[in-house]
Order: structure tokens, then sequence, then C-alpha cells
């Protein structure tokens, strides 16, 4: 028995020995999939995640190409999801760390007073209540997939993401301003679009294509007028010093590649080596008042190794089941001695 | 205490082992509350460490402390039966797969196109670490919860369940006794058949070797439970004939009546949607009907109990060890539940904490706790028992004659 109860624990040990795990930390993005801010074209699927009550800036990431199901979508994105223990990750139930395990445990489906709801939309059209599970709906390329928390709501009144569904029209690259790699105001940047009181999402959004060069437009160093024509053209972004409200924001890098083949999945090591500090996060402000970010700043942590308290319970383990074993050899070495 | 043996008699060693205590059976409501605390605490986590901790201590438990009954030989088949329901949850993980790549994959499998209204299963497809190890853990949460009760059906005799059960739900507490009492009675059926064919030189193997031992069982069950009934019948169980009809009535209503009143408000407590008042009035009505019944029913009872399981010093601790292991596992999940819910997206090792190794050690101390099973002979006829009974305050259980049967057998 003491063996069986071994070689249970054993067995899933080797499996995992060789993985780099990473510490379960509250929240991260795998900023290695996905790019932050919306897609900057029709061939992505962008992903929006409202925590509502939760708490937390709401996330709005792209995953490019094409997607085949809502939870590939949510993968390529680089949202950390967990399913539950019943079901696996075909039903979502944390996001992001969030609801935490003290209010929910994720072993059975969530509660209908405490779910994440999945909705859907097309670009420029209105959110709309999935009737399908995350693994059986396949979105179409450019539109939006939506992730609300719905806390204690009804059919009627189940929330929508606070983030209207349409993407900022042309994501024309923005000039490359003077480059500050540390998160400032936008009064420091001098020809930083934001400062120019215009569309301070399309100013985020194109530094995203910027930096990741997803933006086809190849002209660097268009000036505040080129920027301006893209703060025109998407007019969902709020008007105003919104960019200045968020520390978040920061310059593109400074050689941004925006000649870089759109279409190839652009990550964060592509961008040059110069910018390693904080490196720019599109986020913005909608016309709703709701922040978004890309969800960068939550980026994972690696820790190397087996955890020391894993080890001292797997030797707690050994030890009792030696116990256990060494019992029951006793009592069967006694009982035919006596017989 | 001097045994004039030369060889020490089996309760000269458990008094030594069991710290000068004498050797006797626990009350088996102690062992059944320590059990379902341990399972309570193996249903509030998915740690497959903190699981295997409480697999290691309900076996370390029951090695120390089970007596040499048969169905104290129960537990080895629920631990199979453990092991088959986490490879059954694995398995299933497999070929139900996810559909989609993500995280570790240890194995590409071809995924197996299905049709259009089949949509949302999967068939085979590439298996991911995380997928498996998701379907390991919640297969061993549940084998852990199995194997408590396991646990209990070993260390505690199902038939001394039946003393103890209130005059009142005396019909109820057979049928639920002697449902509980199935499994260990199969095994029992299983064992002495396969003795049986041994000794006859029997060597058939396959399906006719399944059919010269599942017939006899089957059939050893069906006597056995009918010697039961008969048995029970002959003693006056459940017997209600000398009860006027009115009497029957108004106690049976009763007691259905506060039951569903039960039912329902408990239904109406624990969901949100009813109004409250319904929880607030009904529980209380229904428990208040249901007792009034209940003491009307055991008032016409008149029952008596040949040495009575007693509830003392060291049941109570049995059981307030069990409970205090779920009731920690279940503060643990309320003020810090971090690791009792190993992430597996990313993928993270399971770690433990100090309240739940706490909640462990405080469920572990039963094996010393408890005072030492009187311990049958192992060989019949070998060794007599006659010499120990004056040492004992109460003869050994043989409980309900299966051993006195089982000699008979052989």
């Amino acid at each position: 028995m003491a063996r069986l109860i071994t070689a249970l624990a054993l067995l899933a040990l080797p499996a995992a020995a060789r993985l780099t795990v990473a510490a379960p930390a509250a929240q991260a993005v795998d900023t290695s999939k996905g790019t932050p801010g919306y897609c900057p074209d029709a061939g992505g699927v962008t992903i929006v995640i409202d925590f509502q009550e939760l708490g937390g800036t709401t996330i709005v990431r792209c995953a490019r190409g094409d997607q085949a199901t809502g939870h590939a979508a949510l993968k390529n994105a680089g949202i950390e999801i967990a399913g539950v223990a019943r079901w696996g990750e075909a039903f979502i139930c944390r996001i992001e760390g969030k609801p935490g395990a003290n209010s929910e445990p994720c072993i059975d489906t969530p509660p209908a007073s405490a779910y994440w709801s999945y909705w859907h939309a097309p670009n420029g059209g209105s959110w709309t209540y999935s009737q399908w599970g995350v693994m059986n709906r396949k979105p179409p390329p450019g539109s939006f997939e939506g992730w609300s928390f719905a806390k204690n709501k009804t059919e009627t009144t189940n929330p929508p993401p606070r983030v209207a569904p349409s993407r900022p029209a042309a994501p024309a690259t923005q000039d490359p301003p003077p480059r500050t790699n540390n998160p400032q105001p936008p009064a420091g940047n001098g020809g930083n679009p934001g400062s120019s009181g215009n569309g301070t999402t399309s100013a985020a959004s194109g530094g995203n294509s910027g930096k990741t060069g997803g933006g086809s437009a190849s002209t660097v160093g268009g000036s505040n007028g080129a920027n301006g024509t893209s703060t025109s053209g998407t007019d969902p972004l709020a008007p105003g010093p919104g960019v200045s409200g968020n520390p978040m924001e920061a310059e593109p890098p400074p050689a941004a590649p925006a000649s870089e083949v759109p279409g190839t999945a652009p990550t964060e090591s592509a961008a040059p080596p110069g910018s390693a500090a904080p490196s720019a996060q599109p986020s913005g402000i909608t016309p709703q008042g709701q922040t978004w970010t890309g969800g960068e700043e939550l980026a994972t942590k690696k820790r190397e190794g087996i955890p020391t308290t894993t080890i001292a319970g797997i030797a707690l383990l050994v030890a009792i089941c030696a116990a256990a074993g060494f019992t029951t050899w006793r009592r069967r070495t006694r009982a035919d001695g006596s017989g | 205490m001097n045994v004039p043996h030369p060889k020490p008699s089996p309760t000269a060693v458990a008094f030594r082992r069991g710290g000068g205590r004498l050797p006797r059976t626990v009350h088996p409501g102690a062992w059944w509350l320590w059990a379902l605390g341990l399972a309570t605490a193996a249903s509030r986590t998915t740690n497959p460490l903190l699981l295997a901790l409480i697999l290691a201590v309900a076996g370390f438990v029951v090695a120390n402390r089970r007596s040499d009954a048969p169905w104290a030989l129960a537990f080895r088949m629920y631990l199979f039966l453990g092991l088959f329901i986490i490879v059954m949850r694995v398995l299933f993980r497999i070929v139900f797969g996810a559909g989609a790549a993500s995280g570790h994959v240890l194995v590409d499998l071809p995924e197996i196109p299905l049709p259009e209204w089949a949509a949302g299963i999967h068939l085979f497809g590439p298996v991911g670490l995380e997928h498996v190890l998701g379907g390991f853990y919640d297969g061993l949460r549940l084998a852990t919860m199995i194997v408590c009760l396991g646990a209990a059906n070993a260390l505690a005799s199902p038939k001394r369940m039946l003393k103890a059960v209130p005059a009142a739900l005396y019909e109820v507490g057979a049928a639920v006794v002697v449902a509980l009492s199935v499994a260990p009675q199969l095994i029992e059926s299983v064992h002495r058949v396969r003795r049986a064919r041994r000794l006859r030189g029997g060597a058939q193997k396959g399906m006719r070797a399944l059919r010269s031992i599942a017939i006899p069982v089957l059939q050893d069950a069906l006597d056995r439970s009918l010697a039961l009934a008969a048995a029970m019948d002959s003693r006056g169980y459940g017997r209600n004939r000398h009860l006027p009809r009115t009497i029957r009535l108004v106690t049976g209503v009763l007691t259905l009546v506060g039951l569903i009143g039960v039912c329902v408000g408990v239904y109406a407590l624990l969901d949100g949607g009813t109004p409250r008042y319904l929880g607030v009035t009904m529980l209380p009505g229904g428990l208040v009907v249901a007792g009034i019944g209940f003491v009307l029913t055991g008032r016409r009872i008149d029952r008596s109990v040949y040495l009575p399981d007693r509830w003392r010093l060291a049941e109570f601790a049995v059981a307030v060890c069990g409970l205090g292991t779920g009731a920690l596992l279940y503060l643990t999940s309320r003020i810090d539940a971090g690791n009792l819910y190993p992430s597996l997206s990313p993928l993270a090792w399971p770690e433990l904490a100090p309240l739940p190794v706490l909640a462990l050690a405080v469920g572990v101390l039963p094996a010393w706790l408890a005072p030492p099973p009187p311990l049958t002979v192992p060989r019949a006829g070998v060794m007599p028992p006659a010499p120990e009974t004056p040492v004992r305050p109460t003869t050994p259980d043989r409980g309900d004659g299966t051993i006195l049967r089982e000699k008979s057998v052989r």
C-alpha cells in the first residue's frame, strides 16, 4: 500500500521535472505572445478583458493571425487563463489571476453569480453574449472577443466589456518622438502626439504598430500633422489629455522597424536592444471613461527550480509512506510468526 | 502484565504497542467522523502534494489501528479503486483532448475529425501536460475522498454502526448500514471463494475463472444478505405490529413531513433566488416536526444493546482530530487559498504551506490516540484465545459472528 502511494506520488514528478516553471504570480501577461493594444488591421483578433467589479485596468491585446477558437485567441494574445479542474480550460474560470483563489477555487463550474461572461463583436459592431463555448467558436479575423466579469448579474443585466469593439482606424505610424525611456507625463514629450491634445489611444496604438512593425506605413518621422490625421480618424477615442493621467505611457522604442513585414507575429524581443527599460505601453481611455492598457506591465516573473516547500512536502510524504509500509510489514511478519 | 505464555499473545503485543492501554474497539462513529473530516479536507484542495499526504495519513492510521477482521482488509481494494479513478480521468482527458495545443505538449496525437454536429468534442489531438495534470489533480482529489471513506470502512465495523443508530431511525439505519457493508462483504466473499478454489486446486484462468468466482461471490453475498435480514427479523428489528395503527400513521407522517421541511429549508437557505423567510421558517419547523416524530417513534421501540460501544475520551479525540483537519483546511481555503489550488497555466510546482501541514499533523494523531485494536488469532486453532479473556474487560470484537462463520468454512 505504501509502495502504491509512493509510486503515485513519484509518477507525477519526472514529467514536470524538466520544465521551467513560472512562479504563480497574481497576474501575468505572456508578452512573448500577441501584441498589446488593438489589432492594427483585420489580420488578428482583438481581445478585451474587462475586470468590472474585480478591479484592475481593462486589458486590450491582439492575437495576430487566424484564430481557431476563442480559447486559442486568448492564449495567442498572451492572456493568462485558468480553467476549472473538472472540465479543464474549456470552461474559463480565472483570467489574469482574477478572481483569486480565496473567492473562487476553480474546481467546479463557477456559480452564475460570479463568472467570466464571453462576448464577441464584429469590428465597429456591438457586443453580443456568446451562445457558444470558448472551444466551439471560431472568431472571424478582425473581430473582437470580449471577456467581462459578471458578478451578481442576470441574463439581462450581464455587462458587456466597457471598451467599444472598434479598431482605431488607419493605424498610421506616428512620428518617432524624442525618446524618454522612463514613463513620464506627456508634458515632457515634445513631439509626442499625446501631448498634442489629440487622441491618446491612437498615439498609443500608433506607437504599438510602430514598435511591433505591424503598421504598414513606412513613413517614419511623420510630423504632428500626420499624427493629427490619424487621431482625427479615430473617433471613438477620447480627446483630451487622457494619457497624462496614465503613467503607463512611454515612448515607443527608437529604431522601430516600421518596414518590418506585417503579419509576422511581432514580439517584444523584436524591439531593438536599446530599449530594455519600460516597454511602450499602448493605453488609453474610451469615451466612456474606461482606461485600458496592453497589460504588459503584468509580465511573468520566471523562477527556476523546485521550491523548497515542494521538496519538504515530498520528503514528508515519503516518510509517512515508509512508516505506514513498515507498520504493515511488521504486522504481517508478526502474524506469520505467531501463526 | 505478565502473560504466562512462552510466546506473547497478540493481545499482549497490542497492549505493549498501545502504550499500556488495553486493546478495544473504538466507536465506529468516531472513525467515521475522522474519515469524513479527512475527506472534507481533501475536497478543499487540488494540490497533489497535499492530497497524497492525506492519502498517506489515512493509510498510516489504517496500518496502525485496523483490526484483523475481514472488512479491515478492504482498504487495499479502495486504493486500487482510487488508482482506477485517476487512470480513467487521465485517459479521458487524453481521448477527449483539449483540441488546441497550448503549453507543454507531451505527445502530438493526430486528431480524429468529427462531423459538424459534434462541434465542441475533440477526439485525441495534441496532449498537453497542463491538460493531463488537470485530470490527474481532479482524479486524485476524488480518489483521496473515496480512500478516506475506505479507511473508515476498514477501521470501523459496519455492523457495529447499526448499534449506534438512534431507535427512531432504525429502519433507515438498517438500510444504510446494509448498503455501507456491501463493499466489504463482497470483498470478503471474494477472499473466501478464492481460498476455497485454491484448496480445491482450481487452476482455471481467464473467463472460466471469472465465472467460477463471480457466481459464487454473488450467491454468497445474496445468501448473507438474506441471512442478515432473517436474523434481524427474528430479533424484532423494524417490527411495529404491536403499535396501534393511528400511532404508526401519525409518527410516520410527522417524520416524513419534518424531513421534507428540512430539505426545503436547506434548499431555500442555499439558493439565493428563493425568499429568505422560506428558509428561515422551514428549516427549524422541519427540524421540530421531525424531532417530535423521532421522539414518538423512539419511545415506542424498546431496544437493549449487548456490550454497547461507549463514547469515551479516545473516541472524542479521534473524532476531534478528523474534524479538526477538515476545519483547518476549510480555514486555509478562506484565508490563504494560494497553494491549495496550484496553478496549471502557467505551470507551477505544488507547494506546501504551514497551515495544511498542521492540519495533516492533527489528522495523523489517531494513530497514537486511539487504543490498539483487539487482534484475533491469525490462524484458527493454533492458539486458543482463552487465556487472554481475564485480562480484558470485554471480549474481543467478534461482533457479528462473521469470524466464527469464517472458521467453520475453513
